[in-house]
């Protein structure tokens, strides 16, 4: 691709932007890039930024990720917050704690790039440190149960 | 506390952060260290879908811990509305508050730190409450701790 500045070079570096919740996206050329950032002011220069890396997340996860669903299914909606899967793609940005749970499937992949794990193991208030407790040993519990009854099938098919 | 914004500003200016003493541990190699601890209030949206309501809400929960607790007596609040960009920018540059807070329109934000400039709370940035802790030189531990016991004490209230 060329740069979108000079038009000439070939564009290495993209620049994202988010202003109001919308994205911008800018390819250029390395010398484009420094007089591109010597515009911006002080409060403006490119730095690194959690969201973008994010955003550059999700999009590698469409563009490469198995998960067929993803294509399909984007106008799947928290019913708390109203966010869409795809203002959240834009943004990077979750409206509410149940976001979590409704793009669930979709954000495992994208945890488990960041964190290596999709499921927080460290710190948490103590009034709800039994629950997660409970709630992650029966999740233990079924797919422990869900390997044993599989085994015992496969058992069974082979006699 | 809000009301005293000028005298607060002009002492902001006179004093220099603790973080900058240069006598912390390993300070001859690391300048200094630097904790943030982000968490959001159960049952209210993060602050990018929340209404004014509910950043209200956020912000009263945090004055009023603020109010009633005294290990907050060392502590300065200013509201970032009351301020003028070149007071926020002033903010900004004594890494009292993010860049990001200044760019996030958000109502009731404001900001709690400490005297000695090394403990800050912002309300309603991208999180409800973001506490950064600064010290001079190489403290990770030590200022991971501090953190937890602020963390503490608000979630008490």
């Amino acid at each position: 691709m060329l740069c979108q500045i000079c038009k000439k070079k070939k564009a290495g570096i993209i620049f994202y932007r988010i202003i109001n919740g919308k994205k911008t996206e800018i390819n250029i050329c390395e010398e484009c890039a420094v007089l591109f950032t010597n515009k911006l002011s002080s409060l403006t220069l490119p730095q690194f930024n959690i969201n973008d890396l994010l955003i550059g997340l999700l999009s590698t996860i469409d563009f490469y990720g198995k998960d067929e669903d993803v294509f399909i299914n984007k106008e799947l909606k928290c019913a708390n917050c109203h966010l869409t899967y795809e203002e959240f793609r834009q943004a990077g940005k979750l409206g509410c704690s149940q976001c979590y749970r409704y793009f669930k499937n979709r954000l495992k992949p994208l945890l488990i790039k960041f964190h290596g794990n999709y499921q927080h193991n460290g710190k948490m208030p103590h009034k709800i440190k039994n629950m997660v407790n409970r709630l992650s040993e029966v999740s233990r519990l079924k797919k422990e149960l869900n390997v044993a009854f599989t085994g015992r099938s496969m058992r069974k098919l082979l006699k | 506390m809000i009301d005293r914004k000028e005298k607060i500003l002009k002492s902001l200016i006179k004093s220099r952060a603790n973080w900058l003493n240069g006598k912390g541990p390993l300070s001859d190699v690391v300048v200094s260290s630097r904790i943030r601890c982000a968490r959001n209030i159960n049952n209210i949206h993060f602050t990018s879908r929340a209404n004014k309501m509910e950043l209200e809400k956020v912000f009263k929960i945090v004055q009023k811990v603020f109010n009633e607790n005294t290990i907050f007596s060392h502590f300065n609040h200013l509201l970032l509305d009351k301020l003028s960009p070149l007071e926020i920018q002033f903010l900004t540059e004594k890494n009292l508050i993010s860049r990001d807070f200044i760019q996030v329109n958000n109502s009731h934000r404001s900001c709690i730190f400490h005297r000695e400039e090394t403990l800050s709370i912002m309300i309603n940035e991208e999180d409800h409450i973001r506490i950064q802790l600064l010290s001079a030189g190489l403290q990770l531990k030590k200022i991971w701790k501090q953190s937890m016991k602020s963390m503490m004490k608000l979630k008490k209230k």
